[in-house]
């Protein structure tokens, strides 16, 4: 499976990651779960992923500081962050840290698969 | 009377009948033969009366006539003519002249003239004095809306100032601290006056006194400040309320322009309309200081009130989301429990799927009553409780897994208490929850009641794994919670429903041993509490 | 008062956020799941289907009701940038589901000056605004018409937003009580719609006006221009 139909999924809440990732493999992207920023820099340095998507607050490492560790490391990385409230400055911090667009939860699915293919062709 | 009167006729003879006809009628009179000695007179001393005759030598009356209204335009003026004179005479009263005597005069003619002259000056005066009067009550008006003590002292020496025509003048204050002192608050007409005057004579006189007084420059000193500046006259009133004198208003003049002490009572008032203002003003401002605080308890307060409002709206909202998720999430309880019946016979990952929704949906569930208990904290309704059989009742309602044993020890004749026996329910409930909880391999949960005096001891001890010290004092902190999904609230709720009967919950626990919780209720609320 | 209460306040405050966070991830997580379930049974039962469309839905009513409850509870100090009204407008209008009898006209003023707002916040009064006037018509079969203007007050200093439905409108003795939180008029949900956007405009230094007659309500958001 090549890196860009890969998805790295981080989120504490272990049932979003599962349900999240049924969903993108019943589609046909190849997915690998992560609970926390520091499991997820761990991912991404064992394999290559077109796209993360990845929750802005978490415990240990929050969303954009993990994707900043990320980036570092694997710079060609996408990011779409999802959050439980979207407010602007949230909003800005992820956009200048590179992130492609911030998603409220619940997701759009909709919405959220269209950017998927746009990241991930 | 006591008028002080000129007479001027180049005949002395005619001056010597005026002057002692006029002395006799109580004027202060005198005579020169001259215009000219005439004005000199006339520079030198204030006279209230000037009598002379149209027909001199040098310079005719007229002449002297003008130039003493020049310079005195209060002074009554009478020309002594002689017949055939008559235009000169209209001339001398369009130059200002109050009347005329035709000569020869006779002496009742004479004086009746005079008089009629210092009457007519009087009565000039008294109405520049009544049309004085009315900017005063316009400066009174804009005194009595002034609360700037500054202001307050520059209006009034402004308006007293332009009224007496004045150069400059002051506005002084007593030192409190040191009587010999006045303040100098307002000044106009100098610079540099310094903060402070010594009390001298004469102001010491006035602040005596309590009168206000007029001051020529030849006739005696002047104040302090007025002689400083070269004033050829000063006049000096008391600003005092009641008995209470706060200092003076004092106004200078340096021109030889004589003023009628006429202008003492003017700023006089003006002074005491200074005064009482001044004290307006103090007191405004210190009822200004008094709102203020009060202002700002009535904010506090008011903050506070908010604040409650505004929890008991958070409160409210809290309850009312509970309430409108209620519906939702029976919904999707409903179409959950519908499609696990129907695909009964899927496959592995769907039937996950469908108990994924299943258990989100309780979880879901279980955080809304939560909240809503959370932030109905109502007040127990107190009824007879017996505690043993409550027990029963929730044992009886809680699935307690096989592998915990219950083990009961009842008090014996345990005493009914006044309780709300659903709010106390939960939180029996809520206690075994937790023991259980901690012992997932198996264990014991020992549930004891006892009586303690005025009070009622149930515990509940596990043999679970015992909570570290740690976390031990972060307990009942709402939101903490050690479980991977619980909101933190159960032991809040608890604690805040044992708090309102009055009663305390405690835990102790070691590690590896198991955690007691102890809760204790007063058999009986205190009256207080139950009258709300 | 007792200290109990006062910081009680902000327990109450951070409980409800926390429990806001945690309601929205289990609602993803069945919005997920419900997601998935579609994928996998599109094609079986009708019912299944409808049952699974039904949930859908019931997410979303939730989602909104939580929705209402974090703007209560995470709001903060607005976050300014230059903005374009009339994007934020189109942007909410491009997400504005509306059945197909309610027709959407915009009449956008081009050119207007920038305004110094938070994105997030006062996109989200404008589509609380959009919302109510969209239920306003959606209980009539008939539909209506949902208008929607921008455009620059008279002393250049402030950029009005006006939406108007041609609904039944607000009935005048309601009228006070619009900007009371929790008062409302629908059977389901609680009014908080119009309380939230005042809130997000007054702290912009904005302030939100509503008009109604029986023809229709009228809420006109005025903001203050940014600084050239």
């Amino acid at each position: 499976m090549s890196a860009e139909r890969s998805i790295l999924i981080v989120d504490d809440d272990d049932a979003i990651c599962e349900t999240l990732s049924d969903v993108l493999e019943a589609l046909g992207y190849h997915t690998v779960v992560a609970g926390d920023g520091e499991e997820a820099v761990a991912c991404i340095q064992k394999e290559n992923f077109g796209l993360v998507l990845m929750d802005l607050r978490m415990p240990k490492m929050d969303g954009v500081q993990a994707y900043h560790e990320i980036r570092k490391r694997r710079p060609a990385i996408e990011a779409i962050m999802m959050t439980a409230y979207a407010t602007s400055d949230l909003v800005q911090e992820a956009l200048q840290a590179g992130a492609r667009e911030v998603l409220s939860k619940p997701l759009a699915m909709d919405r959220l698969l269209n950017l998927i293919a746009a990241v991930c062709p | 009377m006591n008028e002080r009167v000129l007479v001027v006729d180049d005949d002395p003879l005619i001056v010597d009948l005026f002057v002692t006809v006029l002395g006799n009628a109580g004027y202060q009179a005198e005579g020169v033969l001259d215009g000219t000695e005439a004005l000199e007179r006339l520079a030198a001393t204030r006279f209230d009366v000037l009598l002379a005759d149209v027909k001199m030598p040098n310079m005719d009356g007229l002449e002297v006539l003008r130039q003493a209204k020049a310079r005195n335009p209060e002074i009554a003026a009478v020309i002594i003519t002689g017949h055939g004179t008559m235009d000169v005479a209209i001339k001398a009263i369009q130059l200002g002249a109050e009347g005329f005597v035709l000569k020869p005069a006779e002496v009742e003619d004479l004086l009746a003239i005079v008089t009629h002259a210092v009457e007519k000056r009087r009565l000039i005066r008294e109405n520049i004095r009544l049309k004085a009067l009315l900017p005063l009550f316009e400066v009174t008006k804009r005194l009595a809306s002034e609360v700037d003590l500054g202001e307050l002292n520059q209006l009034a020496l402004d308006f007293a100032l332009r009224e007496a025509m004045a150069d400059g003048g002051a506005v002084l204050l007593c030192d409190e601290s040191c009587p010999d002192r006045l303040i100098v608050a307002a000044v106009r007409g100098m610079q540099d006056t310094g903060q402070v005057v010594t009390v001298q004579d004469p102001i010491r006189r006035v602040l005596q006194s309590g009168a206000g007084c007029l001051l020529v420059a030849d006739e005696g000193p002047l104040g302090a400040l007025a002689d400083r500046a070269g004033a050829a006259w000063e006049l000096c009133v008391p600003l005092s309320i009641g008995n209470r004198t706060l200092g003076v208003l004092d106004v200078w003049g340096t021109q030889q322009q004589v003023l009628t002490e006429d202008y003492l009572p003017l700023l006089s008032t003006l002074a005491g309309q200074l005064a009482v203002t001044r004290e307006n003003a103090l007191l405004y401002q210190h009822m200004e200081s008094m709102v203020e605080e009060r202002t700002r308890e009535l904010l506090r307060a008011q903050e506070q009130l908010l604040r409650s409002e505004r929890l008991a709206a958070i409160g409210q909202l809290a309850t009312s989301v509970a309430h409108e998720l209620r519906h939702p999430l029976g919904v999707m309880r409903q179409s959950a429990y519908y499609l696990s019946m129907k695909l009964a016979d899927a496959d592995e990952k769907v039937k996950k799927h469908l108990h994924i929704l299943d258990h989100e949906i309780v979880a879901s569930d279980k955080i809304i009553t939560d909240l809503m208990d959370f932030s109905r904290a109502h007040k127990p309704t107190l009824t007879e409780v017996d505690v043993e059989s409550l027990l029963d009742q929730t044992l009886a309602g809680v699935e307690i897994p096989a592998v915990v044993r219950v083990m009961r020890t009842c008090a014996k004749e345990l005493p009914h208490i006044w309780a709300d026996g659903q709010q106390l329910q939960q939180v029996f409930r809520n206690l075994i929850v937790n023991a259980y909880q901690a012992m997932p391999e198996g264990g014991t949960l020992y549930i004891t009641t006892a009586r303690e005096g005025k009070y009622v001891e149930v515990s509940f001890r596990d043999t679970g794994v015992g909570i570290p010290p740690a976390y031990l004092e972060r307990l009942f902190e709402p939101l903490f919670t050690t479980k991977e999904r619980g909101t933190g609230l159960g032991l809040v709720i608890s604690r805040g429903i044992v708090e309102r009967h009055q009663g305390t919950i405690e835990v102790e626990s070691l590690v590896g041993q198991g955690t007691t919780f102890t809760v204790r209720l007063p058999i009986m609320m205190s009256d207080a509490e139950q009258r709300g | 008062m007792t200290g109990d209460q006062l910081s009680g306040d902000i327990k109450l405050g951070s409980l409800l956020r926390k429990v806001g966070h945690l309601l929205r991830n289990k609602l993803a997580v069945l919005g997920n799941s419900t997601y998935y379930l579609r994928l996998r049974l599109d094609d079986t039962d009708e019912k299944v289907t409808r049952h699974l469309s039904l949930m859908e839905g019931e997410v979303a009513v939730a989602s909104a009701v939580i929705a209402d409850l974090m703007d209560v509870v995470m709001v903060k100090e607005p976050v300014r940038r230059p903005l374009d009204v009339n994007q934020i407008v189109g942007d909410a209008l491009s997400e504005l589901a509306h059945p197909d009898a309610v027709e959407v006209v915009a009449e956008l003023r081009p050119g207007l000056p920038l305004i110094d707002a938070d994105q997030a916040q006062i996109g989200r009064a404008v589509e609380k605004l959009l919302v109510n006037a969209v239920e306003a018509m959606s209980s009539s079969p008939a539909g209506g018409r949902l208008t929607v203007c921008t455009g620059l007050s008279d002393d250049g200093r402030m950029v009005w937003v006006t939406i108007s439905d041609t609904g039944s409108g607000i009935p005048a003795e309601d009228l006070d009580r619009l900007f009371d939180p929790l008062f409302t008029t629908k059977p389901q949900g609680f009014g908080l719609g119009l309380p939230i956007a005042c809130g997000f405009v007054e702290c912009h230094g904005g302030h939100l006006e509503v008009q109604s007659s029986p023809e229709g309500t009228t809420c006109t958001v005025m903001l203050p221009c940014g600084d050239r």
